[in-house]
């Protein structure tokens, strides 16, 4: 279980999160939305240590993982795919993958990467291509395969629809569906709320560094959201 | 002549023993009244003695040991009466390895000091800035160790101890030309100093006028490390003679590289295969099996008064073995000496007229003078032929064998 | 005409030698780190005193690479770490190292009060191997096998190991290799390690090649490194191999068939076209792949 308490984040003068909580339950998958420069992206950075919080707590499981090195948090299971997909350009495909699961047991490597192709089909014939010549839709899937590749409790997600055509945005959701299914928590940030709450049953909404509104999709309501939103 | 002089010394009634070591002159136009004791000098002659102690890296034990020798000399000049009754008082100043430096301490030394004479300068720029005042002023000079060309041109107030090292080619290459029977020669030399280059050209000079052709020319730089290409292309030319001229830093990796690259030619080489960057050096030392050079001094030198320089050296100083620095001090203040006895006058003009008619004077660089009229300034001395055996620089003569 | 082919590969191979640790600390580190030129010197001082403590000459080679080692860490470690978390441009790091450079070499100056010493050579290989029509120095030999021995572990390393996988990741974006459970601190750590180590291995060949050492060797070795990496392409492994092969054969048939005088400025004119021709050195990678 991951829980906020409070949490800040600030860039020199400019306050990012200005005291946020949530929970994030054991199997559950949360979506986070908010519109441009709420915050959310700041949130998931804290989450895996590539920003220091300024105040507040972050709670994995009891433990207090605010002042980890990414690294240490990633073994403690909290796995992170950054905004932009963060392709290690020159790296091939595969390589990229074995990357990913720089932490994993290596009799697990081979088991996992065999999973993460029969769940993203397009990269099966890219292995040895470099990450950088990849398609968007290619990348996004990449990222969320090489993030899985840690075998993580929780994945934190930041917007793996954004750019991708429609089509492709539904496979990448079927694929997360089918994480889900393997019992690894989600925390999925988004500005397509529709996308979101097709997976999510929680939902909260950031706004100006705030928890706007937090509860299940029913409770907020479609109108509530798209006002947040858009 | 040389036998005269040693005569005429002895007659002048010195202890024999001091007279070798001490030296002497004859000179022919300036009658010599030694003998009547020193009536025309001042109880204290001051010799401004300005030399390089400190400054830069490069000259760490040259001044220092340049010092020593002038004070060695001064104290034997001193307490044996060589001047009667009158003392040397060398004013002693560090240049710091500074022409500007160089320049103020001589205008001091000869305007405020009001020395008769300077015995100093350890470097060649030093003096080349400071040098001309003296000369205007007309104070005689004993340059004492300066290696590089263009001392004595100076002007006619100015001498040297230490003597231009093309000249020592000159005295040593022609023997070496005879004995090896050689007739062709290789040439490598560092192209990016003025020395070794200079060095290069009056040397390859030198033995095209014996007759000995020139068969390949390979240069290095500071930044050479590795001189394989250079060797194979004179391993491939097959000289007789491989003359070398590098920087001392770079000659224990001409010579280790050269032990490995199979070339037999007999190696011509110069003073630094008697420094202790190569003697220290067990693989360099050995590489330079049989290798020749030629030298101002060496301590095991028997020319002149150099063994007796030596021995009352380690007298005075623990049994140590004077180096280089401490022979040319050493005789630059005594051939200063000489030349005011023999003017028996402070009058600069007189001990400058002095200096230029001394010859026979018996010092650690062997039985010299400084009256060629060839060379104004320069002194007489040829050098030492040396030839590195088993690790140890051993004098060398036309019959001397060697085997590698 | 062979045997100066030969000789060529063999100085080129101690010249990529000295490439190959340059790059890995631009490619991973991406500053130009004058320091390495007291890396190369510290290294051959620390296996020169331990041959003179009579340690075997093998291992006082694996202690002269240790010592570079641990300077370059211990030197990364504090003055770089700092000025880097203080987000210093790239421009104040290349300073620092220059500062680093003077500190270092004062150091190794006063140990040996300026003289240049005997670097003694009794354990190392001589006599020369014959090889066909030519021969080659043995010391020579060992030199050219063991750069070519470590371009291929460093090849394979980077290429083909986990660790070395992860290195090439911290070199393109630390935070992502960090985000993917790299400690990218270790792995800045042991890519200057080992940078040290071969900066060791170049100035005790060099050291044992004129069995003399001085405190100013390495200038002129970091000179050679930067021409290597330069033509060869920044940060690319192969490049520092091919760049350090290409600078060794131009040099060897510079000073043949035109003169020892010009074979420097032959070398850099050479340098100058290629980067005309190719702005990023023969095997240069873009900015965003090095390594
Ligand atoms: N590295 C940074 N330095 C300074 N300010 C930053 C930095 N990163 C984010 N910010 C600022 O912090 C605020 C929150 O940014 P954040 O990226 O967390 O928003 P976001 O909700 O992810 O937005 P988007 O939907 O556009 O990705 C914005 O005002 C942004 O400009
Ligand atoms: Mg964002």
């Amino acid at each position: 279980m991951l829980v906020l308490e409070n949490l800040e984040v600030r860039y020199g003068k400019i306050r990012a999160l200005r005291g946020v909580s949530l929970t994030v339950p054991d199997h559950a998958v949360v979506a986070v939305l908010g519109p441009n420069g709420a915050g959310k992206s700041s949130m998931l950075k804290a989450i895996s240590g590539t920003v220091r919080p300024f105040a507040g707590r972050i709670l994995w499981n009891g433990t207090d993982i605010s002042r980890m090195a990414p690294h240490k948090i990633l073994r403690l299971g909290i796995a992170h795919v950054p905004e932009g997909r963060a392709m290690i350009a020159p790296l091939t495909v595969e390589e990229n993958l074995q990357m990913g699961a720089y932490i994993t047991p290596r009799s697990e490597i081979d088991d996992m990467q065999d999973r993460m192709l029969e769940l993203f089909p397009p990269l099966k014939a890219r292995l040895s291509t470099t990450a950088g010549s990849l398609s968007g839709g290619e990348q996004q899937m990449l990222a969320i395969a090489r993030g899985l590749m840690s075998k993580p409790k929780l994945i934190a997600i930041d917007e793996p629809s954004m750019g991708l055509a429609p089509a492709v945005a539904n496979d990448v959701l079927a694929a997360l569906a089918a994480i889900v299914q393997t019992g690894t928590s989600v925390l999925l940030v988004e500005q397509n709320a529709a996308l979101a709450l097709r997976l999510a049953h929680d939902v909260v909404v950031i706004g100006h560094g705030e928890v706007q509104a937090a509860g299940t999709s029913e409770e907020l309501g479609h109108d509530i959201l798209a006002a947040y939103v858009e | 002549m040389r036998f005269r002089t040693i005569k005429i010394v002895t007659a002048l009634g010195l202890v024999s023993v001091l007279a070798a070591a001490c030296g002497s002159s004859k000179s022919s136009s300036t009658p010599t009244s030694a003998g009547s004791s020193s009536s025309a000098l001042p109880a204290t002659i001051k010799i401004g003695v300005p030399l390089d102690l400190t400054g830069s890296s490069e000259i760490t034990g040259v001044g220092t040991g340049e010092w020593a020798g002038v004070q060695f000399a001064v104290n034997q000049i001193n307490s044996s009466g060589f001047l009667g009754t009158s003392k040397i008082d060398p004013v002693m100043f560090d240049t710091q390895a500074s022409k500007t430096e160089a320049v103020q301490r001589t205008v001091e030394l000869i305007s405020s000091d009001h020395v008769s004479a300077i015995v100093g300068y350890s470097l060649t720029p030093s003096f080349l800035a400071a040098g001309p005042i003296a000369q205007k002023d007309g104070i005689p000079v004993m340059a004492v160790g300066l290696s590089g060309a263009g001392v004595t041109e100076v002007g006619n107030y100015i001498f040297r101890e230490l003597l231009d090292y093309t000249k020592l080619y000159a005295f040593g290459d022609p023997q070496f030309v005879k004995a090896t029977h050689a007739t062709t020669a290789a040439y490598l030399y560092g192209s990016d100093t003025v020395t070794t280059s200079g060095q290069y050209a009056a040397r390859r000079k030198l033995l095209e006028s014996l007759g000995v052709k020139t068969v390949a020319v390979e240069t290095i730089t500071a930044a050479t490390t590795d001189m394989q290409a250079q060797l194979t292309a004179i391993k491939d030319a097959n000289p007789d003679l491989l003359v070398v001229n590098v920087d001392t830093g770079q000659v224990p990796s001409v010579l280790v590289q050269l032990g490995e690259s199979g070339i037999t030619a007999q190696y011509l080489g110069d003073t630094s295969l008697g420094s202790a960057v190569v003697t220290g050096n067990p693989a360099a030392i050995k590489a330079a099996q049989c290798g020749l050079f030629t030298t101002p001094w060496v301590p095991t030198s028997t020319a002149g008064g150099n063994p007796l320089f030596v021995s009352q050296w380690k007298a005075a100083n623990n049994g140590q073995t004077p180096d280089f620095f401490d022979a040319l001090g050493r005789d630059a203040m005594w051939a200063m000496a000489t030349a005011i006895k023999n003017a028996n006058s402070v009058n600069p003009s007189q001990i400058r007229d002095a200096l230029s008619q001394i010859s026979g004077f018996s010092g650690a660089l062997g039985l010299y003078g400084w009256n060629n009229p060839a060379a104004p300034g320069q002194p007489t001395y040829g050098g030492v032929n040396e030839q590195v055996q088993n690790g140890q620089d051993v004098p060398w003569t036309s019959s001397t064998t060697c085997t590698k | 005409m062979l045997q100066q082919t030969v000789n060529g590969i063999a100085l080129g191979a101690t010249y990529s030698l000295l490439g190959l640790g340059v790059t890995l600390i631009w490619g991973v580190l991406r500053v130009l780190n004058f320091a390495y030129s007291q890396f190369i010197v510290w290294g051959a001082f620390g296996t020169l005193i331990a041959i003179e403590n009579h340690v075997p000459t093998v291992f006082a080679v694996l202690i002269g690479m240790a010592v570079a080692g641990v300077v370059a860490v211990f030197v990364d470690m504090t003055v770089m770490q700092f000025m880097r978390r203080r987000g210093t441009s790239e421009f104040a790091l290349v300073v620092a190292t220059i500062g680093v450079y003077y500190i270092l070499s004062s150091v190794a100056q006063d140990r040996s009060k300026s003289q240049i010493e005997t670097f003694p050579i009794g354990g190392f290989p001589h006599g020369s191997v014959d090889i066909g029509s030519t021969s080659l120095p043995s010391l020579q030999l060992l030199s050219l096998v063991i750069s070519v021995a470590v371009m291929i572990v460093l090849g394979y390393w980077l290429n083909r190991t986990r660790l070395g996988r992860a290195t090439r990741t911290v070199a393109y974006s630390a935070p992502t290799a960090e985000l993917l459970g790299v400690n990218s601190r270790a792995i800045f750590a042991l890519a200057v390690f080992v940078s040290g180590c071969l900066a060791a291995l170049a100035g005790i060949f060099n050291a044992a090649d004129s069995s003399t050492l001085s405190y100013s060797d390495g200038d002129q070795l970091l000179v050679v490194a930067f021409a290597v990496i330069v033509l060869g392409g920044m940060g690319s492994v192969k490049g520092a191999v091919i760049g350090g092969l290409a600078l060794g054969l131009v040099q060897v048939y510079t000073t043949l068939y035109v003169s020892g005088v010009f074979s420097n400025a032959i070398t850099y004119l050479l340098i100058v076209g290629v980067l005309i021709v190719r702005p990023n050195g023969l095997f240069g990678v873009r900015e965003e792949a090095r390594v």
